[in-house]
């Protein structure tokens, strides 16, 4: 059985699936990048320090650790890294951009352990390379996807979906499967770090009608090429093909059951700070570093990291509140729903929302409120506007070039005290 | 279910390096569990769209109706 199987509702909290951000030095500055990365935080984990927590996560029943940055290849210790998990017997991934991996480095990655790899592909090339603010991006990502293949590593890719790059999704299956792919992940761009800066670039909730049903039909194509296309955790929710869309095989039931961040799934960020998921918002969620204590006494005591693990129904609010699905969903992606509304608990960005409000000739519309003060996995605010089904759409018939101008410049900036969204 | 994270890698059941060294079976697998569906129904899943199809898990996940675009009748109720 795979690792990243688990029963959710019957396992105890433990770091099964960790997610390890070795620096947020990176190759690119994505305009949509959640942790706003482009250099090294002020202080990194060693590499000594990253292989005593390697131990540390191992003890603790770690099953997978997906090794991200910035860009993780550019942390000196990063080979070393990944051997030391694969001794230990926890399975190393990786998450990139893809632009530094060259024929050498993706047979070192190999031989040190490697065994997938996804990577970060978000649109056809104009379109990637204009998200990720890189000309010539999509070329490098596209062959590092073949040299990742060529040294014996299973290769997949990441796209993260909004107002800019959703017309690619058909043309970038069929660019992606070309590329002997074995998996997608397909997600939505929330508004956090870099892409809270740049409201017209995200999905309105709305979108949510035309979009779900398009990658509903790639998962079927996927699946009939041997491909899985797996949704990310702010993907859905609960609309008439959530098994499909949630499933990795045809005949699955699986279907969304809640944030796992804190419970089954663990966050580290370069400095060492444990959050209970990587995309979770820094100032309210990262808890002590594991250059202070044991990963194990910040796993189990820190009140940041486990602040996710007692909620219940009470706690959602607005639509979720009340849904028929709250107690099941939990109102979705955390880091999602905070993103938009300052506090989780209820969260626009879901289908079966979007398909009830358009049942009723309704639907809601973000508008920026409050722009994010620009610091690692921040976010902004906006309100949330509920207007008919066919009133008209500000953010209609913008160019590329203006979906990812700044567009919050004039905004006040969103007090953030620590551990509160004010 | 399968454990995912949006800075995480997709999942890939059929990668023959992916075992499990620990020799835990999948069981319930956080495919609908008995919880997750009394929870689902429990909250009137039903009612909450108003109509008597949506309490039908296999319909409400596969049936042609339910593919249709534009209403929200039929939510996949968690089984
Ligand atoms: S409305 Fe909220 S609680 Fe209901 S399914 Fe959507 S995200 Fe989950
Ligand atoms: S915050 Fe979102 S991505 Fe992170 S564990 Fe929760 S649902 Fe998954």
């Amino acid at each position: 059985m795979s690792r990243r199987r688990l029963d959710v509702l019957a396992q105890p909290h433990h770091p099964a699936y960790v997610v390890w951000e070795l620096t947020l030095r990176c190759d690119h500055a994505c305009t949509h990048c959640g942790s706003r990365a482009a250099v090294a935080r002020d202080v990194e984990l060693t590499t000594a320090q990253a292989l005593r927590v390697v131990d540390e996560l191992a003890a603790l029943g770690a099953r997978e650790v997906v090794l991200i940055g910035g860009e993780a290849y550019l942390h000196e210790g990063f080979f070393e890294i990944v051997a030391a998990l694969a001794r230990a017997g926890v399975r190393p991934t990786m998450t990139t951009g893809g632009k530094g991996i060259t024929g050498p480095l993706a047979e070192r990655m190999a031989t040190a352990g490697l065994r997938l790899c996804s990577v970060s592909i978000d649109g056809l090339r104009a379109t990637h390379d204009r998200m990720r603010a890189s000309h010539g991006s999509f070329d490098r990502a596209t062959a590092a996807l073949g040299h990742l293949r060529a040294a014996g590593i299973r290769t997949a890719a990441n796209t993260n979906v909004n107002r800019l790059n959703r017309a690619d999704l058909e043309p970038l299956y069929e660019h992606l499967r070309a590329q002997g792919i074995v998996a997608w992940q397909v997600q939505l761009t929330a508004p956090l770090g870099r892409a809270a800066d740049r409201p017209e670039m995200i999905l309105q909730p709305w979108d949510l009608l035309e979009l779900v049903p398009r990658i509903v039909a790639l998962k079927r194509r996927a699946f009939a090429d041997g491909i899985r296309l797996m949704p990310g955790n702010n993907l859905g929710y609960f609309g008439p093909e959530e098994a499909l869309l949630r499933s990795p095989t045809e005949d699955g039931d699986d279907h969304f059951a809640g944030c796992q961040a804190g419970r089954l799934v663990m966050g580290i960020e370069s400095d060492g700070a444990i959050k209970g998921c990587p995309s979770l918002q820094t100032h309210a969620y990262a808890g002590r570093s594991v250059a202070e204590a044991p990963l194990a006494t910040i796993w189990a005591d820190d009140a940041r990291v486990g602040s996710l693990r007692g909620r219940t129904v009470e706690d959602l609010w607005g639509f979720c509140r009340t849904c028929a699905f709250a107690r099941t969903c939990m109102g979705g992606c955390t880091f999602t729903a905070h993103s938009i509304l300052g506090r989780p608990g209820n969260n626009p960005y879901c289908h079966f929302r979007a398909r009830t409000l358009a049942a009723a000739g309704r639907r809601e519309r973000l508008v920026p409120l409050q722009r994010a003060p620009g610091r690692p996995f921040d976010h902004g605010r906006f309100a949330l506007v509920e207007e008919d089904l066919d009133a008209p759409d500000p953010g209609a018939g913008l160019d590329p070039a203006q979906r990812v101008a700044l567009g919050t410049r004039a905004l006040p900036v969103l007090p953030v005290l620590p551990g509160c969204d004010g | 279910m399968t454990l995912m994270a949006c800075y995480g890698v997709p999942y890939d059941p059929d990668d023959p390096t992916d075992t499990d060294p620990t020799g835990s079976t999948e069981g319930t697998a956080g495919t609908a569990t008995e919880e997750s569906t009394a929870a689902a129904e429990s909250t009137g899943a039903a009612e909450s769209t108003g109509t008597a199809e949506s309490t039908g898990a296999a319909e409400s996940t596969g049936s042609a109706e339910s593919t249709g675009a534009g209403a929200a009748d039929p939510p996949a109720a968690p089984r």
